[in-house]
């Protein structure tokens, strides 16, 4: 049989099979999901349960005492032990807390109250410090406490020194219980005490463990942004074009990476993958065995 | 290449070809949509390639082969096909299509790639991953055993 005679026939073989007219192809969600997208998103389900966002008040003085409850009502404990009761994590008060807003109430009815900065906390110790890194380094003693600021305003402008620094300390002053309380410096810094060492009201608002980084690679922008902020943290989002075939809007990295500890409502910064090329057909080896 | 440009001009050959290559005419629309869709997955591999045809016929042939393994395939073969109104002869289409059942699944398909899909000797190998030497020689095999078919000892062409 020669080759014209094959094609003839194989064509009349062609004309037995009815095709059924076909409309377009549906090819929506079959482009190819990164395999580890679903190992990723899991682990970051993780790691938000993990994150704590904790209100910390002790009992029945959660709401600011106004003046005349303040007098009466004091806590016996000082601001330290108040600090160590919630501060303490399972490896037993070296846990650092970060809050996104202090509110101390002082002795006087005076509040102060500091917001956009950290309060950062470890145990029984308070420290000026801008991070657990240099919480490590600079750990300060309670009593060794700062500015006084006893008609519940910050007096006069604090020398912030250097980060984790001791901020010289204020004169005494008022009744002699006064809160010391500083928190003008670039770094995070709140300190609260009095002079015996007891305080009328200690409020942390919004008060955030430092958690870990949760792994977003492999996810897509608004899940990534999504996870970031139940774990804590804000997002900045760029764009990358690859040269690998990736679906726009997925997260290719992250600075810092997944595992680090930040105080929370740190900014972490994604790469989404963005194709420039049009139409971005991407996808997987088809000659590769199916899934 | 558009992708959809390439589904519409293509797909009822690919459907075509599907069924001569063994697929069930039932199935061979599904086969074609499974091939198709893991074509869109990488068209742009897909349009780089030497000849976008071949590959796309090699991406059919594994998934006709994938499927033939995957799933029973007990084909029945009947004497006569549904009737659809045509006036048209089928019988030697009908006896062609027999003859390749009973061919081996490697002759039957140099033959449809070779003189249903048009594919060179070169992007027949290419899409059924055989050195081209081989497709020559099982072309020539291929041919032999289709001419010494039964069924088309009595069809005329």
């Amino acid at each position: 049989m020669n080759e014209t005679r094959a094609r003839d026939l194989l064509l009349a073989a062609a004309d037995t099979i009815d095709v059924a007219p076909s409309g377009p192809l549906d090819t929506t969600g079959v482009r190819r999901p990164p395999r580890f997208a679903a190992l990723v998103a899991a682990a970051a389900a993780v790691v938000i349960a993990l994150g704590v966002t904790a209100y910390v008040v002790r009992d029945d003085r959660s709401a600011a005492p106004g003046p005349s409850e303040v007098a009466t009502d004091r806590p016996e404990s000082t601001v330290a032990d108040q600090f160590a009761a919630f501060v303490k994590g399972p490896d037993s008060g070296t846990t650092s807390l970060f809050a996104d807003e202090v509110v101390v109430v002082l002795d006087n009815g005076d509040r102060v109250t500091w917001s956009g900065e950290y309060a950062s906390l470890r145990g029984n110790w308070i420290s000026p410090c801008a991070n657990s890194f240099d919480c490590a380094k600079s750990d300060l003693m309670d009593h060794d406490l700062l500015d006084f600021i006893g008609d519940g305003r910050p007096s006069p402008p604090l020398d912030c020194g250097a980060p984790g620094a001791a901020v010289g300390p204020g004169s005494a002053g008022g009744d002699g219980r006064t809160v010391y309380l500083q928190s003008t410096c670039d770094f995070e810094v709140v300190l609260g005490l009095t002079r015996d060492d007891r305080v009328a009201s200690v409020r942390l608002s919004d008060l955030t463990q430092a958690a870990e980084v949760p792994e977003v690679r492999g996810l897509y922008r608004k899940e990534a942004i999504a996870a970031m902020r139940e774990a804590g943290f804000d997002t900045t989002v760029r764009t990358v074009d690859t040269e690998q075939c990736y679906d726009d809007g997925l997260v290719l990295e992250q600075d810092p990476q997944a595992g680090t500890r930040l105080a929370g409502g740190s900014t972490v910064t994604i790469r989404v993958n963005q194709e420039t090329e049009t139409p971005a057909f991407c996808g997987g080896d088809p000659l590769a065995p199916p899934d | 290449m558009d992708f959809d440009e390439y589904v519409a001009a293509r797909r009822v050959r690919l459907v075509r070809t599907a069924v001569l290559l063994g697929c069930r005419p039932g199935d061979a629309e599904d086969v074609v949509q499974t091939a198709l869709l893991r074509c869109y997955r990488s068209w742009r591999r897909v349009t780089k390639a030497d000849n976008p045809d071949a590959y796309v016929h090699r991406v059919l042939v594994n998934t006709v082969t994938d499927a033939r393994t995957r799933r029973w395939n007990g084909e029945l073969p009947t004497a006569e096909l549904p009737d659809d109104g045509r006036e048209l002869d089928l019988s030697l289409g009908i006896a062609v299509r027999r003859a390749l059942d009973e061919m081996t699944p490697e002759h039957r398909a140099v033959l449809v790639l070779r003189f249903f899909a048009d594919l060179s000797e070169r992007d027949t190998a290419e899409a059924l991953g055989l050195p081209a030497g081989t497709v020559k020689s099982r072309t020539a095999r291929a041919l032999a055993a289709l001419g010494a078919s039964e069924h088309l000892k009595d069809v005329t062409p």
